[in-house]
């Protein structure tokens, strides 16, 4: 089905040639769908994963008036005719920074598949690993900062696809309270600067001279150690550190775990951290849905509107690109516990910033969002955008240690129309 | 009946001889590797077998006076407490056991019932019929099984999904939509499996109609929460599922059967459910723990050989694919044949397994089998989260399989006083515990009952504060965010088999400036007492690479330690140090 080598060897023909292998007849619609080189110009990404699938009807693309809407309705918001779910007031106020794709569609509908497919671009296979984007873009572009790690998870699941088959300083660093910051980034009490290179010298000692194999949780743990020592070392540790903000801007992200992700998000690309992913979960709404999304979108927003401005006041947004996406949507029809069940044929999601054109939506489901009805994005198509927006070569194609090559977005095409 | 089925469990039982058929399970497995044209490694030396099997066996290393016998320790570690702790945490990965579950429901009682079935080694088969058949009131002596139900309330159709990834290893979730376009499930065979078990509720409020939920609404706005929480804890019950069948939904995309149409629960494959009235789950619970069912005893052996071997015969574990009852490979099949014999008694298969050649070869750091199947040696792999983090607390403490059980006569006690005064009982006791809150410890030891429900409520067990030097089984399920567990890959509980050994850079911070130094290197802790007090360099050399590697330092080693020794206090700190960040003593091989 999917001959990995044939692609890639198709795939090398056409960055090769500069030219497609698509029969001429696809190309009416929308010529520049596929370039070598894209050139985006955010340098950082923020990517909002909204775990256990987002009810799209109540969030980004709202049905008033259908039977499907359910009890959460649809209000109007700063852009003309574009409407969203009736818990994001502060959203809406924003809709001109933000585009919205609406027909979205994942092959995937369970929660370890779908998110692991949003976050590769791949579906789960076997023990193969694939790296997330945060990871190829940690591999594919040049370091910003030289002490901070290229890619954090913020308040992620345990299963994080990481650095896949990438080198593990590739894989995010995690912070699972964003409140407390990065633990353990200072020496104990006690150890100075030249005891605790006394220490790294006698552990380089014992570990050269010692039984250990030369395998690869030996290998990763030497990167990762090499990456701690600098990162201890960083004039930027204060970025970890949400007390140094005002209390006005730390009110308005909100005071949960959440809201201080993208207050952390904020800080981190400032300093040239290039992706930041912040994990908001209990999306996951199978029974009495209206309140729990309701609650859901109270966190969302909060931190979500408050980041943009905020990005946008500082003059980051031209810069960063801040995504928000679920693994799957959910199912238009209320099940009979006034739930929503998981729905992958058709879901939403949110662009903003980093030379995306505010004020669109991109696509549009059908009249009950229950499948695409014209643009239909596949996941990799998404994650060939945010590549795009970051400037990552997606044709260039990497390789897993048993030799299959992979590209950042697979096959997808990156959504060009939605940049200005 | 039931006489008739402990006497079968008894007669399977004896048809099992350990060290026949771990002599059996290693002609198979050589056989396997003969065809995979692969060498077998060589036996391991002592002490590296030794360090292998108390981590897998144990769940953590051995002090140093444990160290000291290495005899016959497959035998005295299985079902040894510290086996029972890293038990518990094998399964609480494989059932997501958590300390709350959805809707703030309690957890607790579930832990308790694992524990229980840890302990007392109760059958995996039995557990597994307690799961898919628990019903009735949560907080009630033998509730604790309705958590496998909880766990998933209101989402009927993934918990049947789970329910087969769980037990039979078998992934069908594909199938919740469409047919299963890698595997032979079709959209049929998921409803007709999950009309089983999808009529099963939870109820917060114990039960739909008894008002309770209308008279919380009328409670004042302070207490409104508290009161609701309260409820939930004291009332949360899981009802008995009555129908067995499902409606075919509006999306269905196939030309067989039509939207609305019932389809009545019936066996994944061959045999059919046996016929049994009332609650449906019975039907199910009978199929799927038969003996003649093919997967249920297959995909629980490929668990425990997973754990024993460090790779399934087939991987992902619980990805067995086919037609289920077509054959499998004599050495699956002889795996499955020995889980039987055993009577699904969990230590007796550990045990064997641990006694086969197999599981004494030195390990093995060449590619492994994406599918599965067998290695030449023990695949050298990074220590699993709960492993890592319990070693420490071994160094660090002097009774690391110190336990804490849940007082389940106690919540139940204090369960009924609440419940008998409904809804004004439950609005008074929010009132109090709000007051004891405010109250602080004081107010807890003036009233204990309450206390009791203020305990119920939270995450963890009775004395597992937050930063408790406890092994991972005594901590909150699973420990909190950000927790050292967790940095290390402690799974969250929200899928099966969610633990990682993905390395990341906060566990070297955690390693390097945390908890080795904040714990281990305490002068407070085992370790580090032990070794002030010996008097001799080398004795403290011998003692601090017993205790952390598990072997003799080479002569190599000890010119290393003695020039630090040489430097005194500090000296020794940083050698301990150092071996606990080496790259050895995260592995497991």
């Amino acid at each position: 089905m999917n001959d990995p080598t044939r692609r890639a060897i198709l795939l090398r023909a056409a960055g090769l040639l500069g030219v497609s292998l698509l029969p001429p007849g696809l190309w009416s619609a929308d010529p520049p769908a596929v370039t070598a080189a894209p050139v985006g110009s955010a340098k950082s990404l923020i990517l909002l994963f909204m775990a256990g699938g987002m009810s799209h009807l109540d969030t980004f693309d709202p049905k008033p008036g259908r039977e499907v809407q359910g009890p959460i309705g649809a209000i109007p918001t700063s852009v003309d005719g574009v409407m969203l779910g009736q818990h994001l007031p502060n959203l809406a106020k924003q809709m001109g920074r933000c585009a919205l794709i609406r027909s979205l569609t994942s092959t995937q509908g369970a929660h370890e598949q779908g998110v692991y497919y949003m976050r590769t671009s791949y579906t789960m296979r076997g023990t193969a690993r694939h790296p997330a984007v945060g990871a190829w873009a940690a591999q594919l572009l040049p370091r910003m900062n030289p002490t901070l790690p290229p890619f954090i998870a913020i308040g992620s699941d345990s299963r994080h696809p990481g650095a896949g088959f990438l080198p593990a300083a590739c894989g995010p660093l995690p912070i699972g309270d964003p409140a407390k910051g990065l633990q353990y980034a200072k020496p104990a009490k006690g150890i100075d600067g030249a005891r605790q290179d006394h220490r790294m010298a006698l552990l380089g000692d014992l570990d050269a001279h010692g039984t250990a194999p030369d395998a690869e949780a030996v290998r990763a743990y030497h990167e990762l150690y090499a990456e701690a020592v600098k990162l201890m070392a960083s004039q930027d540790l204060a970025a970890f550190d949400l007390s140094q903000e005002s209390e006005a801007v730390r009110d308005s992200y909100g005071d949960d775990a959440f809201g201080h992700g993208c207050l952390l998000a904020r800080r981190l690309v400032e300093r040239g951290v290039r992706t930041v992913e912040v994990t908001l979960g209990g999306w996951d709404t199978h029974d009495d849905s209206a309140t729990r999304i309701e609650d859901r979108c109270n966190i969302l927003d909060r931190g979500l509107p408050a980041l943009l401005s905020d990005l946008a006041s500082r003059g980051l947004l031209a810069t960063t690109m801040v995504a928000v996406v679920s693994e799957f949507g959910r199912s238009p029809k209320m099940n009979v516990r006034d739930g929503r069940d998981h729905h992958p044929k058709c879901f939403s999601a949110l662009l903003a910033g980093g030379g995306i054109r505010g004020g669109q939506v991109y696509g549009a489901s059908d009249e009950d969002g229950q499948a695409p009805a014209r643009d239909t994005v596949q996941v990799p198509d998404f994650n060939a955008t945010l590549a795009y927006g970051l400037g990552c070569d997606r044709t260039r194609m990497l390789h897993a240690p048993d030799g299959r090559p992979f590209t950042m977005a697979d096959k997808g095409k990156p959504l060009v129309s939605l940049f200005a | 009946m039931r006489a008739a089925l402990l006497c079968l469990l008894f007669l399977a039982a004896n048809a099992a001889d350990p060290v026949r058929d771990a002599a059996e399970l290693d002609t198979l497995i050589e056989a396997q590797l003969a065809t995979d044209k692969l060498a077998p490694q060589p036996q391991a030396d002592a002490a590296t077998l030794q360090r292998r099997t108390w981590l897998d066996l144990a769940g953590r290393l051995p002090t140093v006076a444990e160290s000291r016998d290495l005899t016959d320790l497959p035998r005295r570690l299985v079902g040894s407490p510290a086996w029972q702790h890293a038990t518990f945490e094998w399964l609480a990965d494989l059932l997501r056991v958590q300390s709350r579950l959805q809707d703030r429901n309690p957890g607790a009682l579930w832990i308790a019932w694992l524990d229980a079935a840890v302990i007392t080694n109760r059958p995996w088969d039995v557990m597994t019929r307690e799961m898919l058949t628990a019903s009735g009131p949560v907080y009630a002596a033998d509730g604790g099984a309705t958590g496998f139900v909880m766990r998933d309330a209101g989402m009927p159709l993934d918990h049947a999904a789970l329910t087969a990834q769980t037990f039979l290893g078998t992934r069908i979730g594909c199938a919740q939509c469409h047919d299963h376009p890698y595997d032979r499930w079709t959209r049929l065979e998921f409803l007709q499996f999950a009309s089983f078990s999808a009529d099963a509720r939870t109820d917060a409020y114990g039960g739909k109609n008894n008002g309770l939920k209308q008279q919380l609404k009328d409670a004042p706005p302070e207490l409104r929460n508290t009161s609701r929480a309260i409820a939930t804890f004291v009332g949360a019950r899981v009802q008995p599922a009555r129908k067995d069948w499902l409606e075919i939904p509006k999306d269905w995309q196939y030309e067989e059967h039509k939207p609305g149409e019932h389809v009545s629960a019936q066996a994944l494959f061959h045999p059919a459910a046996p016929a049994a009235a009332g609650d449906p789950r019975l039907r199910l619970a009978a199929w799927m723990t038969s003996q003649e069912n093919p997967r249920f005893a297959l995909a629980i052996g490929n668990r425990i050989w997973k754990r024993m071997f460090g790779l399934g015969l087939v991987e992902p574990v619980d990805d067995l694919r086919g037609e289920p009852d077509a054959a499998v490979p004599p050495l699956q099949a002889r795996l499955a044949r020995l889980v039987i014999d055993n009577g699904f008694d969990l230590q007796r298969i550990h045990r064997t397994l641990a006694l086969t050649r197999h599981y004494g070869r030195a390990s093995w750091s060449g590619a492994l089998p994406e599918k599965g199947g067998v290695a030449p040696g023990r695949p050298v792999a990074r220590i699993p989260a709960t492993a890592w983090w319990d070693s420490l607390v071994t160094l660090a403490t002097d009774e690391p399989d110190a336990r804490q059980l849940i007082d389940i006569a106690m919540l139940t006690k204090v369960r009924d006083g609440i419940l008998k005064g409904g809804a004004d009982g439950i609005v008074a006791a929010a009132q109090r515990l709000i007051a004891m809150r405010k109250g602080g410890q004081k107010a807890a030891k003036d009233d204990p009952e309450l206390a009791a429900v203020a305990q119920m409520m939270r995450p963890s067990r009775p004395k597992a504060g937050k930063d408790a030097l406890l092994r991972a089984s005594q901590l909150p399920q699973p420990a909190p965010p950000g927790h050292p567990l967790r940095i290390l890959g402690q799974s969250d509980r929200e899928l099966i088999d969610n633990a990682s050994l993905q390395p990341n850079t906060s566990q070297a911070l955690l390693l390097m400036n945390g908890v080795v130094d904040g714990e281990v290197l305490s002068l407070r802790s085992r370790l580090m007492h032990d070794l002030n007090a010996l008097n001799d360099p080398e004795a403290r050399i011998t003692h601090l690479w017993q205790a952390v590697l598990v072997r003799r330092a080479t002569d190599a080693e000890r010119v290393t330690a003695r020039n630090e020794l040489a430097r005194g206090r500090d000296g020794l700190a940083d050698l301990a140090w150092a071996l606990l960040n080496s790259s050895e003593f995260r592995l497991v091989r």
